[in-house]
């Protein structure tokens, strides 16, 4: 038995087993879908997972709130028409070695076990996003990784973004190529150009968000994702 | 993710069941803690815009379930006073049953002390030790100010102290 009683409560608190009843969910669920919904939620939800990209979701600190729920800071999702060119995944462009990348960014970046040391690093201007790039059979892999506690930066418009799990967590699938806009940290969207993304997987690591965009498919996104964990 | 706005809930639902059912059955909601817990979900939902948005999810989750797990209290209190507070107080096979668990009995005496503690003590107790929240979150979910979150802790830690001793000393000496 430990000794302090602080101590002796955590232990307690580790043995004490509450299960979540089946069920519970569905039935919750069940009474939400039925109950008149708040519009104001509705509009949230969306603004985060249907559309208004031009409605300025940006303003909404709901919307905020809401991916912060969901822990996918500087990421949002909203629908749009599904873009039909072939898309390119643009390779990090830079010769800055890893450990310098790491250094300027302020933290490790990720490097999946599965891809191995990456072909290019890339850190961006104001040194919030680092970029690895890939080149492999199935064309360029690239993944950015950011702090999750930098806001907005990537908006996407996709119609058939769902939620996908890395290790046990929530994770966001987006298989069908994109429009993707890059938003500064200054809020400022139309200083960079937007460009069309390959399908892309998004997910957390302790508090990076990550995304890996290539031509991959949804089993094989994840088994890299996981291979970094 | 065409399927809308409620997608979007029954995630929060899942992440944050486990959290619920717990804090509900450790204040004490005993065999209602399901309901509680669905009651808190559909409340919480349904309150989604008087939610202060600069502030987490949990917490602000949370102080739903603790009030419908007071309400529900209330309701079997005022059924019949006394007696029922032991249908709804914390069973010991909280502690896994089944599982390998060091120092049973103590634990059991332990979580068994805590329950008897007075109800604004042992529920800063169970807020703070066993659901492992910080000060300002106990403060949210009980509705107090972080002060009394603070000297409420000391106390029933103190008054804890005291009991466990001696009981110990009760065993002891038989």
């Amino acid at each position: 038995m430990p000794e302090t009683l602080e101590e002796q409560l955590a232990a307690l608190a580790g043995d004490l087993k509450v299960d979540v009843p089946d069920g519970l969910e569905a039935a919750v669920m069940e009474r939400v879908r039925t109950t008149r919904p708040v519009r104001r939620w509705r509009r949230w939800a969306a603004g985060v997972f249907l559309g208004l990209l031009a409605g300025g979701v940006v303003a909404s600190p709901v919307g905020a709130t809401i991916r912060e729920w969901f822990g996918f800071h500087g990421v949002s999702v909203t629908s749009g028409d599904p873009a039909t060119e072939e898309p390119t995944v643009p390779p990090a462009t830079g010769d800055v070695r890893l450990e310098d990348a790491a250094e300027r960014a302020g933290f490790d970046p990720v490097v999946p076990e599965a891809l191995g040391a990456p072909d290019a690093v890339e850190i961006s201007q104001d040194a919030a996003v680092v970029s690895l790039s890939w080149e492999t059979d199935g064309g360029t892999v690239r993944l950015d990784e950011f702090r999750g506690s930098v806001e907005p930066l990537f908006w996407k418009t996709a119609p058939d973004a769902g939620f996908a799990t890395v290790s046990g967590r929530d994770a966001l699938w987006i298989p069908v190529p994109h429009e993707v806009t890059v938003v500064s940290p200054d809020g400022d969207v139309r200083n960079l150009p937007s460009r069309l993304a390959a399908p892309t997987l998004v997910w957390l690591h302790d508090d990076l968000t990550l995304r890996l965009e290539g031509d991959l498919t949804q089993e094989e996104a994840t088994a890299i994702a996981e291979s970094g964990e | 993710m065409r399927a809308g706005d409620t997608d979007a809930y029954a995630v929060l639902v899942r992440r944050h069941a486990p959290m619920a059912m717990r804090t509900a059955v450790l204040l004490g909601a005993g065999g209602d803690a399901e309901d509680v817990v669905q009651e808190a979900l559909v409340k919480a939902y349904r309150s989604l815009d008087r939610f202060r948005t600069d502030r987490p999810f949990r917490p602000w989750l949370l102080r739903i379930v603790a009030n419908e797990t007071r309400n529900a209290h209330r309701g079997v209190v005022r059924r019949s006073a006394r007696e029922e507070r032991a249908t709804t107080s914390l069973p010991p096979e909280l502690i896994d049953p089944a599982a390998e668990v060091a120092d049973r009995e103590e634990k059991e005496r332990l979580l068994a002390a805590v329950q008897r503690l007075p109800e604004a003590m042992g529920r800063v107790v169970v807020c703070r030790c066993l659901l492992d929240l910080d000060e300002a979150s106990t403060a949210v979910v009980l509705g107090v100010p972080r002060g009394t979150v603070k000297s409420r802790l000391s106390r029933g830690l103190k008054r804890l102290r005291e009991e466990l001793g001696s009981t110990r000393e009760e065993v002891d000496h038989a």
